[in-house]
């Protein structure tokens, strides 16, 4: 191998490394947001640093579901169920903290970074 | 056939070592990305009368996807066959009701949860349904609570069920499967996981916790906050754990207050009333059945009892006492 070949080899080593930075860089590294979920599914996605006050409606299993967010928090104002506990539940703003309405089968969660994997109650 | 002389040669050596250099390169650039960056697989159930959610970390989201449908099997099984108020062919239900074929399921789970009646001196008692029942009559009016004659009545004495190779109730005897059906079938469902080589992941059942290895492909651990039984924007404690479960009793989330008395769901088989030596007990074990039990026992004893009865066991606990003082078992700083 002469000094070319040396040469190629660094220069492919640094694309290599540099891929791999890329690669890295490419994570999720996003505004805060509350994913609304029905049935497992995604229906809903609220940005949270927009810290406007923001209304949604999204059909929950006994009816409209409605949503609110206010200076990145985010609450159900109202829903159909038989004893209200997410209404009531009030706003949740940091990213371990979610809304479950059993009746509606809805589950409102804040994705953003955070160092808690799940919580037991 | 290309001819090279001994000059060429060289330089082809020298030209595959490099290009296997480099594709050995890329490999564990790929390797590394693809373990870093397990796709999150995730699921929620609604059976128990509560919510599930399962996480998978794999990079095969079609198998996960099929274990996932399989976990819903498994809960949905599990939810028909200890529900207590719904009819259910081979189920606890029909059991209750003077029917003695049951699932091998339901009987393996009625024999696990009754194991626990002579290791609690009594107080995992599965035969206490009748005495649940007459409180969630009182709870769901939201006022009064019952007589003591009332709760003399439908107690049951615990040899009036008979277990072999079925279970036979005399006296009316109602089993009560709540302490322990939520964590024994996640038990199920974890080393499903595992038997299929998805060994990655979170399971959270109502707030009772499961959780595999770590996803990253790294010695680092899950971070599993503790609620604040006293107020459920916050976390009182957080540990780090792999590959264990995480099980909390409290009475602050089914209860009611009557005369300035906050009544909750957990009943003292021996005094027939619900139970109120802490706001919650949290326990961390491997085995989610095992957490279940002991956390269900814990919030039954004094915290002294709880310390020295789970010093018997693999386990670790973590109490949140009425007013506020946090207490912890022996060896809990290993999670911390």
């Amino acid at each position: 191998m002469n000094k070319k070949d040396i040469l190629l080899c660094i220069i492919l080593l640094v694309i290599s490394l540099s891929l791999y930075l890329i690669f890295n860089l490419f994570q999720d590294k996003g505004n805060k947001k509350a994913i609304v979920y029905y049935d497992s599914k995604e229906v809903l996605s609220i940005d949270l640093s927009n810290k406007e006050y923001q209304e949604y409606t999204v059909k929950g299993y006994n009816g409209d579901v409605r949503i609110e967010s206010l200076n990145g928090m985010v609450r159900v104002k109202e829903e159909v169920s038989p004893l209200h506990l997410c209404s009531r539940q009030g706003y949740i703003s940091k990213s371990y903290e979610s809304i479950i309405c059993l009746p509606n089968k809805i589950v409102i969660e804040i994705e953003g970074s955070s160092n808690i994997d799940t919580i037991a109650r | 056939m290309i001819k090279v002389n001994k000059g060429n040669r060289k330089y082809l050596i020298g030209i595959i070592i490099m290009v296997l250099i480099i594709i050995a390169i890329f490999s564990i650039i790929f390797i590394d990305y693809q373990n870093k960056h397990l796709k999150e697989i995730s699921r929620d159930y609604f059976y128990m009368d509560t919510y599930i959610n399962v996480k998978v970390y794999s990079n095969n989201k079609k198998k996960a996807n099929k274990a996932l449908d399989e976990i819903e099997n498994i809960y949905k099984t599990y939810h028909n066959l200890t529900d207590r108020y719904n009819s259910n062919e081979l189920g606890l239900y029909n059991l209750n009701h003077g029917n003695n074929d049951i699932d091998d399921k339901l009987l393996e789970m009625i024999k696990y949860a009754d194991s626990w009646y002579d290791k609690t001196g009594g107080l995992l008692d599965i035969t206490i349904g009748n005495v649940v029942d007459v409180w969630k009559k009182y709870r769901d009016l939201g006022s009064g609570i019952p007589t003591s004659e009332e709760l003399t009545t439908a107690n049951i004495n615990h040899d009036d069920m008979i277990i072999n190779d079925k279970v036979i109730l005399n006296n009316n005897v109602s089993i009560d499967l709540g302490a322990i059906s939520k964590g024994y079938t996640t038990q199920i469902v974890g080393e499903y996981l595992k038997s299929v080589g998805l060994t990655k992941f979170i399971i959270n059942a109502g707030g009772n916790v499961l959780v595999g290895d770590y996803y990253k492909q790294s010695s680092d651990t899950y971070n599993v906050g503790i609620e604040d039984p006293t107020n459920n924007n916050s976390l009182y404690q957080i540990v780090k754990v792999n590959n264990k479960a995480i099980v909390t009793s409290g009475g602050y989330q089914r209860n009611y207050t009557y005369n300035g008395v906050t009544y909750n769901h957990i009943i003292n088989p021996k005094t027939l009333y619900p139970a109120n030596n802490m706001q919650s007990v949290t326990v961390i074990c491997d085995s989610s059945s095992m957490a279940d039990a002991l956390s269900t026992t814990l919030f039954l004893m004094s915290v002294d009892d709880g310390l020295a009865f789970i010093d018997n066991y693999d386990a670790e606990a973590i109490w949140y006492l009425n007013d506020g003082t946090i207490v912890k078992s022996k060896g809990f700083s290993i999670y911390e």
